[in-house]
């Protein structure tokens, strides 16, 4: 066997040596000795062999399903390959007219002037709506931006010069306008290219970028000379006598799209050229449709024959032509991701990210754009503040600040341990504000990754605290005396977050199923409830603190006159000015998110009530289930399944299936829940409740309070109006249950037969309109069509 | 060549002539007993000329080159199956490498 593998080796050094070419790197052959050929007449001049009839005959000799392939090649690649002569997977068989084929980039079409820009203005009008076309409505370059036939001229031509270069037409309508044009269109996708490859969004998910081997000018490294040529075009048009109104809005159009690279260049937080760019797309829309005169060949699916091009052809997209209101939505929501920069607490810009992507999912540039310009590239947090400054300071806004342990811990041995576990924190943290910009269906992935990564965290805040504690740094809840860990609480609070954060946007992703309904909530006023107890401890030990310094001054008057009454007075004096604001803020912010937990609770009884009305009528049970009449005959690996991205968090403890079942056992206690009205009156009840503590909410959003004395703080100053419709969202969909609910009722209680109702209704979960997608409404809908059972029972 | 068998053939690059006007040019990485052909890494040659034969006559053909990444060739695209002589040599030189040790 050794001796075997000792020839083998030989051989292959043998063949090594011979031919002095040993490229077996990456997924290069093995025997790839000769220089690839780059044109026709290289291949004419090689001495090739015909194997055809070799082929042939070996094959002759297979079995008739015998497959020979590579060893490294994985059979299931060959499903996504080209295949030649197949219509709809060769690109080489897309068909070109002549004019296409012999289209001529350096003519200058158009007999008279008037004619020429006519027809550049035609050209520079579906370029521009090609971008966003590409950009907002997930179409892919070839068939866009790059079926244009001036960009694939101009990016080749300036590739073989490393330097840009122009049409050379003689005519400046073409060699400086359109050019102009599309060197700045190019450039902005070169932008776009930089922004994917920051790996902050995903090719295919959330934008397609097939380069088709182009150069997008990688050799030019800022925008001066792409804007010199945009002005220079637009002052050539200014000056010359055409009417050249349309074709000038959209070169400063282009103008202001190229410098939003500043935000990431220069961490820019101008918005002039959003609004300008806004301006002029508003006008440009209304100047729609313009029939201009289109030259055959400018666009067209040529590319997609002569380039690189690894998929299969794609019909060209004539973009509509009122979408350039979309540079309106793209230009509006940079404008709200720089807003982050505004930010004056670490808990502003931790809330401005939880919302400003939350409800809507925002452009694709402002996405990518976002954690771009949060944590830049000297690892600092909008430029004042080093990214583990952040980390302490998301915990010293929360439950942190002025407690002993905030600073003193770095006189005790363990102290080490506190600085290791907020050194992990800077990853969790990185994690968490890299997710908040995902597109929804990775905002879900995100979620599942967190929640373990603040379990762990969690785990060695604890670990530590509990050393520095027995090393005698403690911090006591005064009113129950119970040891308070000021780190570990954060990172369990932020855990028990996501975790429903988690579950809901499954809700909002419709993964559910309406028998799912009852676990899941279930589950989640569990976490709530556990997230409610914490947040009451932390509540307790800052109102300890707050009423320590507010007595200070009775204590100060029992104290002789003199030079100690004094010092406490001035000392007295420091606290108040330096702690007291920091811990109202703190305090407010958890008795903000106190309230968040009980609208949570109130609403997770309201869904599962909801489903308490339904089950009574057998039109829903607790099984997992594909359909009515497709169940799982594993119920347990199921429920498992859906809750395995919990099954490793230590605290609080997942129950097992049948501690779910134990736990929910009330839900059948139809009648001792009061029937129909009395369950609808807890409904009710809940609704209250909801009500308020929205309404208190939305108050304190709505006047954006900067008094540390208000009650609760949500820190959603400049994300306003995306909390207030999440919230106003919350309390549509509790009421929209609660009327739901009743029309159901009366629908169902109409049936004589109450038996008969699940073979005319099936239940769906829906969503009010406006109403949170994250709060399901169970409505009836009736039975449309013949379910397997139906026709063996019409049989 | 006759010593060859099909499974020294797997990885090497194949020039697979199309018609007068593409060739293919890429790494073996599978086949069937009905010859067809999944080739990666491949290079396609090609030209494209105007149809009429009016236009031919008054502009050259224009010749490109371009990646394709995975192809499959069905038997019956397949025009002409070449291969470089000096790829071939070394199969050859290594299949007999092989059998002598095998001995």
């Amino acid at each position: 066997m050794n001796h075997k593998n000792h020839n083998l080796e030989n051989t292959n050094d043998a063949i090594c040596r011979d031919n002095k070419q040993n490229d077996t790197a990456g997924k290069k052959p093995l025997l790839s000795f000769n220089d690839r050929p780059t044109s026709f007449a290289q291949i004419n001049n090689m001495n090739l062999i015909d194997v055809t009839a070799v082929f042939d005959n070996l094959c002759k000799d297979l079995p008739a399903r015998a497959i020979i392939k590579s060893s490294e090649f994985d059979l299931f690649e060959g499903t996504h390959s080209l295949e030649v002569h197949n219509e709809k997977l060769d690109s080489s068989m897309i068909n070109l007219t002549d004019k296409e084929v012999l289209f001529d980039c350096n003519i200058p079409y158009g007999e008279s002037d008037e004619d020429k820009l006519k027809i550049v203005s035609g050209i520079c009008d579906r370029l521009v709506r090609s971008i966003i076309s590409w950009l907002s409505d997930y179409q892919i370059l070839p068939s866009t931006v790059l079926s244009c036939r001036y960009i694939e001229h101009i990016l080749v031509e300036s590739e073989s010069h490393d330097k840009i270069r122009k049409l050379e037409s003689g005519h400046f309508l073409y060699d400086e306008v359109l050019s102009s044009c599309v060197i700045s269109v190019a450039y902005f996708a070169k932008f776009v290219l930089e922004l994917l490859k920051s790996g902050v969004i995903y090719e295919e998910e959330d934008l397609n970028f097939h380069t088709m081997g182009l150069n997008f000018f990688s050799y030019i490294n800022n925008s001066n000379e792409i804007q010199e040529s945009l002005n220079k075009s637009i002052t050539l048009l200014r000056e010359s006598s055409l009417a050249a109104d349309f074709l000038i809005d959209l070169l400063n159009l282009l103008n202001n799209l190229v410098q939003i690279k500043t935000h990431i260049t220069e961490y820019s937080t101008s918005t002039d050229h959003l609004e300008s760019l806004k301006e002029i797309a508003l006008t440009l829309s209304k100047k729609q449709p313009l029939n201009f005169p289109e030259i055959e060949g400018a666009f067209t699916m040529g590319i997609q024959k002569r380039m690189d091009n690894p998929f299969p052809p794609r019909d060209l997209v004539v973009p509509p032509s009122n979408n350039y209101i979309n540079f309106v939505t793209l230009a509006d929501d940079i404008g709200l991701i720089l807003k982050v920069a505004q930010s004056e607490s670490t808990i502003e810009i931790y809330q401005f990210s939880k919302f400003f992507n939350k409800l809507t999912q925002r452009h694709v540039l402002a996405r990518a754009i976002f954690p771009l310009f949060l944590i830049r590239n000297d690892q600092t947090i909008l430029g004042t503040m080093r990214i583990d400054e952040f980390v302490r300071s998301h915990i010293e806004e929360f439950s942190l600040f002025a407690t002993n342990k905030e600073e003193d811990y770095v006189q005790y041995d363990s102290g080490i341990k506190i600085e290791e576990a907020l050194q992990e924190g800077i990853n969790v943290i990185f994690e968490m504000y890299q997710n908040f910009s995902q597109n929804t269906c990775r905002y879900a992935q995100g979620f599942n990754r967190q929640v373990k990564l603040w379990d762990s965290l969690q785990a060695h805040f604890e670990e530590a605290e509990y050393a520095i504690t027995a090393e005698g740094l403690s911090d006591k809840i005064e009113e129950t005396n119970n040891e308070f860990y000021p780190y570990a609480v954060w990172a369990y609070c932020m855990k028990l977050k996501i975790m429903c954060d988690l579950l809901l946007k499954g809700f909002d992703l419709e993964l559910y199923k309406p028998n799912e309904i009852c676990f899941l909530f279930w589950y989640i006023y569990y976490l709530q409830f556990h997230l409610q107890a914490c947040l009451k401890d932390i509540d307790k030990f800052i109102s300890a603190k707050i009423a320590h310094i507010n007595n200070m001054p009775k204590r100060i008057k029992k104290v002789k006159a003199g030079p100690k009454k004094e010092k406490l007075k001035t000392e007295y004096q420091i606290i108040k000015e330096t702690k007291l604001p920091q811990l109202k803020s703190n305090l407010a912010y958890v008795k903000y998110l106190l309230k968040e937990t009980i609208i949570m609770q109130s609403l997770a009884n309201i869904e599962i009530f909801q489903f308490i009305l339904f089950k009574e009528r057998k039109l829903v049970d607790m099984e997992y289930k594909l359909s009515d009449t497709m169940r799982f005959t594993n119920q347990q690996l199921m429920h498992n399944l859906r809750f395995k991205p919990f099954s490793s968090i230590a605290a609080p403890e997942l129950f097992n299936y049948e501690g779910f079942l134990s736990n929910l056992t009330w839900i059948d206690e139809y009648q001792s829940l009061g029937g129909d009205q009395g369950i609808m009156n807890r409904i009710n009840l809940e609704l209250g409740t909801i009500n308020v503590e929205v309404q208190n909410i939305l108050d304190e959003i709505s006047n954006c309070a900067e008094s540390v004395d208000n009650e609760i703080y949500t820190g959603t100053r400049l994300v306003q109006e995306e909390a207030m419709e999440y919230y106003k969202g919350i309390q549509l969909a509790a009421k929209a249950i609660k009327i739901s609910m009743s029309v159901s009722l009366a629908k169902m209680n109409k049936e004589k037969d109450p038996s008969e109702l699940k073979n005319l209704y099936r239940l769906q979960l829906t969503h009010a309109e406006t109403g949170s997608t994250y709060f399901p409404l169970m409505t009836l809908s009736p039975k449309t069509h013949w379910t397997k059972q139906d026709i063996q029972t019409s049989v | 060549m006759q010593n060859l068998q099909l499974n020294d053939f797997i990885n090497s690059r194949l020039h697979v002539t199309i018609d007068k006007d593409r060739h293919i040019v890429g790494t073996l990485v599978a086949l069937d007993s009905q010859v067809n052909l999944l080739l990666n890494d491949v290079v396609e040659f090609s030209v494209i000329r105007p149809s009429t034969e009016s236009d031919s006559d008054k502009h050259e053909a224009q010749q490109y080159t371009r990646k394709l990444g995975l192809v499959s060739i069905p038997r019956s695209s397949i025009n002409v199956l070449r291969i470089v002589d000096e790829d071939l040599e070394a199969l050859i030189k290594r299949r007999t490498y092989l059998m002598q040790s095998a001995v």
